[in-house]
């Protein structure tokens, strides 16, 4: 009997720790630790977030990016052409497929010049901090299909999708809610990286982990933070978990790419962004129309999307050089020989 | 019977279950430390939903039992083991596909007919979460137990 009552001032104690720890981790959570931040550099206008140095994609002006815009009324020899929407990921901006751009469209010794590559800027992204946190993973994917649209009513029948990482889980997305199987489907997907189990795995407590961090910053170089947001606020990393769980759960339970609708998805075997599982679940996830795998590679980098090289530290080597240039050129072969 | 998934608040999840073997005397702690091995796995699941991946988990848990004797009985335990999923086609080799696994995870057994059988539940933290592999930090487990 003098046990219990001994016992009892014991878990009351527990009881009122427990308690305030309770309270000391709501405070935390309203707190935020990692609020948005906008250093020197950032506020001179040399970071993407700071709203002075947007994408020159985002200005409405702009004819140089989207195919649909360069060529409003397009004669039959450019119609023939074979246009390739290419589509970035998450914080990134068209920056990360210009390389691809480049070497599709300027080299035409090599009969390159029959591709016209589309740059897409998903929505919320390459603008400024602001419009990043107030959209949502569907804002990001509007423009793709808008892009993709508007080529389609423009007469272009050969239309084809490239990816990175984000960009693939979006794409993915559309693919299995049906939206590309009205109509013209698309001649060929490629992915790069593409996203659809993260690397970092306490993505999948942002739940519980974000409200308490607030943001989780990753800067880069000069370059990349030119290019890329650094910040990253809870908001955006919520969407972004929401995403590539429903393509996993979309994946496991299986769908088909439109009727004659290839597709390649190339994943490097290190990647700190993108695990490289997500490849071979949608190797068994994403099938063909008739039932049939899609084609799928693995090779060794640690470059997380190396379609753009230009601006890393460290400076990629010879051999990442070699393979980018040789997946381009995959990728503009087997686009220009279907039919 | 054990079966173990993912916290992340989102639908959906990985499953993985199978058998879990324990044993405890009353000179461990005074019946309050039990060891439990367990084989849990995607592969009963696979069965039925041939995209997800093929993934065992191996566990040894040293459990701590805080009431032993009574209907709710508290519970701390450690998880310490390996993990693997099958690469299954030619074109997936030389990834790493396996992890150590290393977690803590509370909660609660209810011990049913004087501990004849039971249920228990427990959830937790992983510590080991590579970049490659399908081991995320927040686990639950569910289990029913029955005397031997």
């Amino acid at each position: 009997m003098n046990g219990t009552v001994g016992i009892r001032p014991k878990t009351a104690g527990k009881r009122a720790g427990a308690l305030i720890s309770a309270l000391a981790l709501l405070a935390l959570g309203a707190c935020e630790i990692n609020t948005p931040q906008c250093d020197l550099e950032c506020q001179k206008g040399f970071w993407m977030d700071s709203g002075q140095n947007p994408d020159h994609c985002s200005e409405t002006t702009d004819s140089t990016c989207l195919v649909s815009r360069r060529f409003p009324a397009p004669g039959d020899s450019v119609k023939g052409k074979h246009v390739i929407i290419a589509v970035h990921g998450f914080t990134a901006s068209t920056y990360e497929w210009q390389e691809f751009k480049n070497f599709a469209e300027g080299d035409t010794a090599n009969g390159h010049g029959k591709v016209l590559v589309s740059l897409v800027l998903l929505g919320g992204h390459g603008v400024s901090l602001d419009a990043f946190q107030s959209s949502g993973w569907k804002d990001w994917g509007a423009p793709l299909i808008a892009e993709y649209d508007s080529l389609k009513s423009r007469g272009f029948t050969n239309i084809s999708f490239a990816c990175a990482s984000t960009g693939c889980a979006l794409l993915m997305q559309y693919i299995s809610d049906g939206v590309l199987d009205t109509g013209m489907a698309p001649k060929w997907v490629y992915m790069i990286d593409p996203i659809v189990v993260p690397s970092a795995k306490l993505l999948s407590l942002v739940d519980l982990v974000g409200p308490i961090l607030g943001n989780s910053p990753n800067p880069g170089s000069n370059e990349e933070n030119r290019h890329w947001y650094v910040n990253r606020p809870q908001e955006d990393l919520k969407q972004l978990y929401q995403l590539t769980n429903r393509v996993k759960n979309e994946l496991e339970t299986g769908f088909k790419l439109p009727k004659k609708t290839e597709c390649k998805v190339y994943k490097s075997k290190k990647d700190r962004s993108a695990d490289p599982i997500g490849a071979l679940l949608i190797y068994k996830g994403m099938r063909k129309w008739d039932g049939s795998h899609i084609e799928a590679e693995l090779y060794d980098s640690r470059l997380h999307v190396m379609t753009r090289l230009a601006g890393r530290d460290p400076t990629p080597s010879h051999a990442d050089s070699t393979l980018q240039i040789g997946i381009f050129r995959e990728m503009i072969k087997k686009d220009l020989t279907l039919p | 019977m054990r079966t173990q998934g993912f916290i992340d608040f989102e639908p959906g999840n990985d499953w993985m279950s199978g058998p879990e073997i324990a044993y405890s005397n009353y000179d461990l702690g005074a019946h309050r430390l039990q060891f439990r091995a367990a084989y849990l796995t995607s592969r009963l699941e696979q069965v039925f939903r041939l995209n997800i991946l093929k993934q065992d988990y191996f566990l040894f848990s040293p459990t701590w039992h805080f009431n032993r004797n009574g209907f709710f009985d508290p519970i701390l335990q450690a998880d310490l083991g390996y993990t693997r999923y099958d690469t299954e086609y030619a074109w997936y080799q030389g990834v790493d596909n396996s992890s150590w696994l290393a977690a803590l995870q509370l909660g609660f057994a209810l011990n049913l007919f004087q501990g004849e059988y039971g249920l228990y539940y427990h959830f937790g933290y992983n510590f080991i979460t590579p970049e490659s592999s399908n081991v995320y930090p927040g686990v639950f487990g569910l289990g029913l137990w029955v005397m031997l």
